[in-house]
This record gives C-alpha cells, sequence and structure tokens, in this order.
C-alpha cells in the first residue's frame, strides 16, 4: 500500500495540507495523483517506508482501508485475549 | 658462649649465660614418646591443607536474602485464580459511542501532532514517526543523538569502573530520546505524537476487544502491569458505568518500609518536592521528579542508574550532582532501608578468585520481583475483600470496582492480616 504525502503546502477541496503532512487515500482522483507526482507536489512513498496514520486507524479516521500493528505495538501497547 | 642482658630500664639487669650441651654429652628432650613432636607436625599438616583448601575455595555459592513475605490466607492461590477467572469473564463496560468520539478527537490531535513535528529540521517527509529505526536515523543524520553523560575513558574500561555511566549514556528507543539534548524542541515534539500514538493503539485494540454485550474481556485485566496500566488510565472516561478506583497511594514507601519494618514517617511528595525545588508551589513536573528521586533512593538506586530512572519519568536531564546530593539525603533521612538494601545486597556477592565481586543484575532482578509480587498480592488483596463490589480489573496498585466499597475497613484488615505492620494508604475514589 503507498502513503501519499504533500510537497510543500497544498490545497485541494478546501482542505489545506501541510509540507509533509498524509493526504488520505481516496480524496484525491487518480489523475490529480498523478499531476502531482509529476510535478513533484505529491511524494508516493511505500507503506513500509512511512506508514499511513489514517490506514493504522480506520475506526477514528474514516479510512476503508486498515493497516494491522506491528508485533512490537500488538506487545507492548494492545490488550491481550 | 651466649650472653643475654634485659633490657627494660625499670628493672635491674639480668645475665643469662648458657655453655651449650656439653661434647659427647646425651641431650634429654622433654618429649622422649615424641608425640609433642607427632603434634606439631600434625598442626603443621593441617595449617597446610587449610591453606590449599582456601587457595582452591569451591564456587561461590550464592543464598537468598532471608526478607519479609507476606502472610496469606489459606486456599489464598485457588481464591486468587477464581476471582482473576471471575474478572476476565465479567470484562469492562465501555460506551462504544464515547469510544469512537474520543478516538476521533485524539486522532484529530495526532495530526496536528506530527505536523508540528514534521516543522523541526531533523524531520524529513520520509520519517516514519511510529518506527523508531526512522526517528533515529534522522536524529543522526542530524548529528543530533549526543547525550550529556561524560563519555568512558579508557583507563575506566580497563579498570572496569564506569559500566552504568555507558549504559545510561545509550540511546535504544523512544524512552531513551530524552537524553538527546541538541533538539530539545523535537524531542517535545516526538514525545507529543508518540503519547498520542500510543494511546489510540491501545483505543483501537479496546474497541477491538469489545463484544456484542459492550464489554471487552482480557487477561489483561486481570493483574496487568506496566504502560497499558497508564494507557488504560486514559481511556477511563469511555467506561460504563462510572467505575470506583481503589488505589494504593505512594506504594513503594508502604512497601520497604514494612519490608526493612522503618517507623519513619510516610514521606509527603509534595513536602519534598519544595525542598528539593525550593518553591512554595512546585509544578508537577518538580512534583514528578521528587516522587522518581524517592522512589528511585527506596529501589536503591545510585548514580547513573538513578539518573537514568529519574530522567525516565520526567522525559529530561537532571544535574547529576544536585541529584546525588538529593539521594545523599534521603539516605541519611531513611537509615533503616538503607540498612535494608545492604543486608540483602550483601548475598549477591560471587567469589572471583581471593576476592568477592558484587553482582547488580542478580540484586535488581531480586528487587524487582520482590517488589512485583509484593504489589500484585496487595492488589489481589484489594480486590479479594471487595469481591462483592464487582472488581472488573486490578492492576499492581489498582483496583477498579463497578459499585463503591461497602466496608473499607475490612481492606485495611485483609492489608495488616497480610502485611503485618505495614502503612498502606488507599485512595478511593
Amino acid at each position: 500500500m503507498k502513503t501519499l504525502i504533500a510537497r510543500g503546502h497544498r490545497e485541494f477541496a478546501g482542505v489545506t495540507y501541510h509540507h509533509g503532512s498524509e493526504i488520505p487515500s481516496g480524496v484525491l482522483p487518480p489523475e490529480i495523483v498523478d499531476k502531482w507526482i509529476d510535478w513533484r507536489w505529491l511524494d508516493e512513498l511505500n507503506g513500509t517506508e512511512r506508514r499511513s496514520l489514517y490506514r493504522m486507524f480506520p475506526a477514528f479516521s474514516g479510512c476503508n482501508e486498515s493497516e494491522s500493528l506491528t508485533s512490537d505495538e500488538l506487545d507492548e501497547l494492545t490488550l491481550p485475549a | 658462649m651466649v650472653t643475654v642482658k634485659g633490657l627494660m630500664s625499670n628493672h635491674e639487669r639480668v645475665s643469662t649465660t648458657s655453655y651449650g650441651v656439653p661434647l659427647g654429652a646425651q641431650v634429654t628432650l622433654p618429649d622422649p614418646d615424641g608425640k609433642i613432636a607427632a603434634a606439631l607436625s600434625r598442626e603443621a599438616a593441617e595449617r597446610d591443607l587449610a591453606m590449599i583448601r582456601a587457595m582452591n575455595a569451591p564456587a561461590w555459592q550464592p543464598t537468598e536474602p532471608e526478607v519479609r513475605a507476606p502472610i496469606f490466607p489459606d486456599n489464598w492461590q485457588e481464591l486468587v485464580a477464581q476471582l482473576d477467572q471471575d474478572i476476565v469473564e465479567r470484562g469492562v463496560g465501555v460506551d462504544r459511542k464515547k469510544l469512537v468520539a474520543l478516538g476521533q478527537e485524539r486522532f484529530a490531535r495526532l495530526l496536528e501532532a506530527d505536523g508540528e513535528a514534521r516543522n523541526e529540521r531533523v524531520i524529513g517527509t520520509k520519517t516514519d514517526l511510529t518506527s523508531w529505526p526512522s526517528v533515529q536515523f534522522a536524529f543522526a543524520t542530524a548529528s543530533a543523538l549526543a547525550t550529556g553523560v561524560p563519555r568512558r575513558k579508557t583507563s575506566e574500561a580497563y579498570a572496569g569502573v564506569g559500566d552504568e555511566r555507558e549504559q545510561a549514556a545509550q540511546i535504544l528507543g523512544f524512552g531513551d530520546l530524552w537524553k538527546a539534548i541538541q533538539e530539545p524542541r523535537a524531542v517535545r515534539a516526538i514525545y507529543k505524537f508518540r503519547d498520542t500514538l500510543e494511546d489510540l493503539v491501545f483505543g483501537r485494540s479496546l474497541l477491538e476487544r469489545l463484544n456484542k454485550n459492550g464489554r471487552a474481556r482480557s487477561s489483561f485485566f486481570a493483574g496487568g502491569s506496566g504502560q497499558r496500566v497508564d494507557l488504560f488510565r486514559s481511556w477511563l472516561s469511555v467506561l460504563q458505568p462510572p467505575l470506583v478506583s481503589i488505589e494504593v497511594v505512594n506504594p513503594l514507601w508502604s512497601l520497604f518500609q514494612w519490608a526493612a519494618q522503618d517507623k519513619a514517617p510516610p514521606v509527603d511528595s509534595l513536602s519534598l518536592a519544595q525542598e528539593f525545588s525550593g518553591l512554595r508551589a512546585p509544578s508537577l513536573r518538580e512534583l514528578k521528579l521528587a516522587q522518581a528521586v524517592l522512589n528511585g533512593v527506596l529501589l536503591n538506586l545510585d548514580d547513573w542508574t538513578l539518573w537514568d530512572y529519574c530522567g525516565r519519568c520526567i522525559r529530561a536531564s537532571v544535574d547529576h550532582a544536585l541529584l546525588m546530593s538529593w539521594r545523599r539525603e534521603l539516605v541519611k533521612r531513611y537509615p533503616v532501608v538503607t540498612a535494608f538494601h545492604r543486608h540483602v545486597a550483601s548475598c549477591f556477592y560471587r567469589r572471583e578468585g581471593d576476592h568477592l565481586r558484587f553482582q547488580p543484575r542478580r540484586y535488581r532482578l531480586f528487587i524487582d520481583r520482590m517488589v512485583s509480587d509484593s504489589l500484585a498480592a496487595v492488589s489481589a488483596l484489594v480486590a479479594v475483600a471487595v469481591a462483592d463490589c464487582k472488581p472488573v480489573a486490578r492492576f499492581q496498585t489498582w483496583v477498579f470496582t463497578e459499585q463503591p466499597p461497602t466496608a473499607i475497613a475490612e481492606i485495611y484488615a485483609a492489608l495488616a492480616r497480610a502485611f503485618p505492620g505495614a502503612r498502606f494508604q488507599l485512595d478511593i475514589k
């Protein structure tokens, strides 16, 4: 899965995305994503390079996709069975 | 001929003259059977044997120190096992809507903290703030991982000293990042992000554990400990019905006072913070620091280990010399606890050649186990005493019930029976 990161301060549909902040998947139409990547307004990072916060907490962010937690997080921060 | 003269000046001088054995005469010894010579020979042989034994001593046999142990009622294990099973089966009631609403609020805060952290020069757009290797790489690239701990000299390494200081200087995870002194604002921003992230991870797992009846079940609620207890605390407002908390106040002090049989009055962290900071109204940070110093001294931490412990509690570096002066003051004030630790530590020496070497790791393990077991016993005793009030969670120093306890005296009586002479204080909210 890919994580989209804004380069510079960008605005789309009335929402401002600051430099380095994540743009949730599904917000930008695919053609805009392609254009912004070509214009270097956007970085498309691998999910292992930078995890998506929206996918980590789908119940709180409203994201449709989800991402599993790491084994360290599961061992140290979550409720065991 | 030999002449010996007495040398005592205040006595009359005495001269003794000996002419030796005349040539050809037979010497008559006082030991005609040779018994005395045989005894002398035997003694010499025993001395030699003892010396050889001492030089080749067997391996040191470590002995566990004898410390006071709590006195439990009969069938205690079965009682606690039954209680824990009840707690796990009952689960904790959670209001799903409230949980999601609070989660959304915290997620917005997480994005805000992420933005703040990315304003810092050391953190690039590709830095994954959820991953320690990524953050470590970002700091290392900016040469911002230097600490204020003096480096261990070669002469110290050769002499085998300064090991603790070297360990204290290591930055091995998010918990150690406060030691990096060059980018304090970035460190604060990362901690703000990290705290919110950890809260949300716990919240996510709480949501995933919720069943159709609105209750979350987990073995963690029966005797859990560590960081997750603090995370659970941060979600208390979403639990239903509102729980009653029974907390042991200043548990380490009560425990060591009981173990060492100290009669000194209980410690007030506020007055300690006032004394250390010189302020009449110390801030929350100063209160936490005073509590950390006290706990560190109670656990017999010293030097850079104490510095590391206190730094972790307040996430800031404390002046080492100042910390040591506070430690000396507390050690003087509580000599019985200090003597208790000296007694326990004396059992953790290992023979190495002709001397004994202290084993700090084994000693620390023993103290940690003693504290952990005793606090687990305290929470179990409190939970058993309030078993009728539907306890839903018990941690080392906390018990949560759905109904308020009716007989508080019973809780104190149960604690007094198990820990005779202890002065545990409970805070019931």
